[in-house]
């Protein structure tokens, strides 16, 4: 272009956004593992079906759907159960479920269905084995369901309000793969085209599971209704996704897997700045991007929550498009580099909440400059773990002040700085977070305290000459070992480490699950109190048998003509 | 009964930290045995082994006293975890000049650390004590015992690591681990000593439940 120089941009800093109430405040996008998932399923025409319905008028059996792909089929295994209404939890600890799963790498025969029915119903009571990737359960929306079925069984669709204001019918706790209870490991999958982003296994389990659902609310119509019962309509169906709820186990993830987490971060960031650096948009991509924005409010119409917190959010998020639409009506997108501008605007204007909900949005016209980003998002580099102890106690010194800075400004000996510790309980063997002036916790304390850590190190360098080396240095403090590991990671991975206080006496863990979530795809994130959150996943998507590449991208934002 | 190494992983994690080692050390002593479990070799009885001697005499196992000349201790033995991480952290010296090491609790430990070394530096490097002789070029590996316990022989006086010729074959890897029941239940009982007992408090607060979790 004559008359204008090229624009230098960079990727947004991580002191920016590592902070917890930006990461507590990310969305889905296009690189979420959800929509990746659907996105490559469509395009290699994967084939679904339901060789087995095996679920009795009692609404109790097993059912099995297949997953097709070019070189591979994968089967989820779902058995349903009688659960008694005293035994009806969503925590992670209760010990039977309305409905158990696993995915099974291949088409499971007779023999593997009679194996599976003995561990599955179990969860981690049970164990799998090599030939299963996922391992999961879920209960009803009890008061949704209970509508569902009467309603079908007479011949009517369910009230919209009532589905709206849950959105799901079933909502799953843990859904476990990596290994877990026996699983395969991830390595076993990883060289896999279909499984090469994270936990693809997972949400196609995820996937498959919301597909059962809709056959068994339906079937349990039937069963009550006879002859009158009807099927969910199509639009019905497809605002119906699987809801989670989601604890404290999920939250120490994203610390115990810095280089992932990063490549996670340094992906969506990656994508923003490829599209800052749009010098000009053609009138499509515009559209297209106010399409989404248009359709995406209305999502977020429908996002509700209690929580305090959220509460406030959503309010500021509110005003944060009700300032878009405004600020978007006088601005002229065709000028140069109208989603630098937006971006500059945005950070100046809007809560964290309306900035990352940009951030994500500005990416939809941009597939074809984004979607290559994830192939970026696993970790394959397992030597990471490896600590250079050839590098020099003053390069250490160095990385810890760029990396850690604003941890080496906090008074650690301040208690409010110190207040929380996490650890395990005997109890529950899940994480958990307590507070460490009040309960016996800090000798079970986890390493989940990176900053704090970092400032250890940096005092002990201090007696250390520069020159010395880093494994001089680990031989006599070994203590200091796993901080320094992550120091070394931080400066090859600049989105590895969250630069906020993990054990100060106001962290929301909630914010640590929420960045998680949202690159799975997770919406209308629904905090129950600071530690652990309810979403949705695969609400508006196709079911399998609906989808095609025309729906596998943009279900997430509800359809502009939809029904509330 | 069959494990997914990531379970091995973690379980070692838990087990080495319930045994006294401080939690980088943990994660060493747990990568190394995920490593040796993938090579074929059972890393779990290795490192269950070890963990009984941190438990009943933690004070026999040291640190290498320097990174310079032979490797030795003031202790009894050298902790092959700790050993094996300085040689890691080593890896350019160790490649260059081979390192030999005395008086050393559970050899094989030393080999996952070895091949860290290996690959690091592109090199083949082999490992050798009485009975024993190991090569590796950091993703496999080729064993030579004498007898079919040399591999888990619990202390050895003398070790050479030095470089060795490329490898043409190597063990294949798996992704499978079949620990005995009763080391299972060794690292199960180390890996407890982590967990917070349960308290009043913890019950109410611990997990930030208290209302009903069903719609």
């Amino acid at each position: 272009m004559t008359g204008s120089a090229p624009l230098t941009l960079t990727v947004r800093d991580p002191k920016q956004v590592m902070r917890l109430k930006r990461l507590g405040s990310l969305h889905q996008c296009r690189l979420s593992f959800m929509r990746i998932l659907t996105r490559r399923m469509a395009d290699e025409a994967w084939e679904f079906s339901c060789p087995v319905f095996n679920i009795g008028a009692d609404g109790t059996g097993h059912a099995v759907y297949c997953a097709k792909g070019p070189e591979r089929t994968y089967s989820l295994v779902a058995f349903a159960h009688d659960l008694p209404a005293e035994m009806r939890s969503d925590r992670v600890i209760a010990e039977a479920w309305d409905a158990t799963f696993t995915l099974f790498d291949g088409i499971p025969d007779a023999n593997d269905i009679t194996r599976l029915s003995q561990n599955v119903p179990l969860q981690e009571a049970g164990r799998v084995s090599e030939s299963e990737l996922s391992l999961s359960r879920a209960n009803r929306s009890v008061r949704l369901w209970k509508h569902v079925v009467e309603a079908l069984a007479a011949g009517q669709q369910p009230d919209p309000e009532q589905l709206a204001s849950v959105g799901y019918l079933m909502r799953t706790t843990a859904v476990y793969g990596s290994g877990k209870f026996g699983a395969a490991d991830r390595e076993v999958i990883a060289d896999r085209p279909e499984f090469a982003a994270p936990f693809q296994a997972e949400m196609l389990s995820v996937f498959l599971t919301r597909g059962f659902v809709r056959d068994l609310v339906e079937h349990e119509a039937r069963i009550k209704g006879g002859a009158a019962a009807v099927p969910l309509n199509p639009e019905v169906a497809g605002q119906l996704g699987i809801g989670n709820s989601t604890g404290l186990g999920m939250a120490p993830f994203i610390v115990n897997h810095p280089m992932l987490f990063n490549n996670w971060i340094m992906a969506r960031e990656q994508a923003l700045l490829r599209v800052r650096q749009v010098q000009r948009a053609t009138q499509a991509e515009i559209d297209q991007f106010i399409e989404m924005l248009g359709r995406s409010s209305r999502s977020i119409e429908h996002w509700h929550s209690q929580h305090p917190v959220q509460v406030a959010k959503l309010g500021a998020l509110g005003d944060d498009l009700t300032a878009v639409f405004r600020y978007l009506a006088d601005l002229d997108l065709s000028k140069e580099y109208p989603w630098d501008q937006l971006v500059r605007w945005a950070e100046a204007r809007l809560s964290e909440e309306g900035q990352e909900l940009l951030v994500s949005l500005l990416m939809e016209p941009y597939g074809h400059l984004v979607d290559d980003l994830a192939a970026e998002l696993s970790d394959d580099n397992s030597d990471a773990f490896v600590i250079d102890g050839s590098m020099a106690v003053g390069t250490l010194n160095d990385l810890i002040q760029n990396s850690y800075g604003w941890a080496l400004e906090l008074d650690w000996s301040n208690r409010e700085n110190c207040a929380r510790a996490w650890y395990v309980s005997a109890e529950k063997l899940e994480p958990r977070i307590g507070s460490r002036f009040e309960e016996p916790i800090t000798d079970y304390e986890q390493p989940l305290a990176p900053a704090r850590d970092a400032a250890a190190v940096y005092g002990a360098l201090g007696a250390w000459g520069r020159d010395k080396t880093v494994a001089d240095f680990l031989l006599r403090h070994p203590e200091h070992r796993h901080t320094v590991r992550r120091v070394q990671i931080s400066a090859m991975a600049p989105y590895s480490e969250i630069q906020d206080n993990t054990i100060g006496e106001d962290i929301l863990p909630i914010d640590m699950l929420r960045a998680k979530l949202s690159f799975f795809g997770a919406t209308h994130f629904d905090p129950r109190s600071d530690r652990w959150v309810r979403i949705c996943m695969f609400q508006g998507a196709p079911y399998p048998n609906e989808l095609t590449q025309d729906n596998a991208d943009y279900w997430v934002y509800p359809g502009l003509e939809a029904s509330p | 009964m069959s494990y997914s190494l990531n379970e091995v992983e973690a379980h070692s994690k838990r087990a080495a930290r319930g045994a006294g080692l401080d939690w980088g050390l943990a994660e060493e002593a747990a990568k190394a045995t995920r490593w040796i479990c993938a090579q074929g070799l059972d890393g779990c009885r290795v490192l269950a082994n070890l963990l009984d001697v941190y438990q009943t005499n933690p004070q026999k196992l040291g640190s290498p006293l320097s990174l310079t000349g032979e490797w030795h201790g003031s202790a009894d033995l050298l902790c092959p975890v700790r050993t094996g991480a300085s040689l890691s952290d080593s890896a350019q010296r160790v490649t260059a000049d081979g390192v030999e090491i005395r008086d050393l609790s559970s050899p094989l430990i030393i080999l996952p650390f070895v091949a860290a070394v290996a690959r690091r530096t592109n090199t083949c490097l082999q490992v050798t004590w009485a009975d024993a002789i190991i090569t590796t070029d950091g993703k496999t590996h080729k064993q030579q015992f004498a007898t079919d316990m040399a591999a888990y022989v619990e202390q050895v006086d003398c070790m050479a690591i030095a470089h060795a010729t490329a490898l043409t074959d190597g063990a294949k890897s798996t992704h499978r681990a079949t620990p005995s029941s009763q080391v299972w239940e060794t690292l199960n009982s180390l890996a407890a000593l982590t967990y917070a007992p349960a308290t009043e408090t913890s019950r109410r607060l611990g997990a930030g439940a208290g209302q009903s979790d069903n719609d």
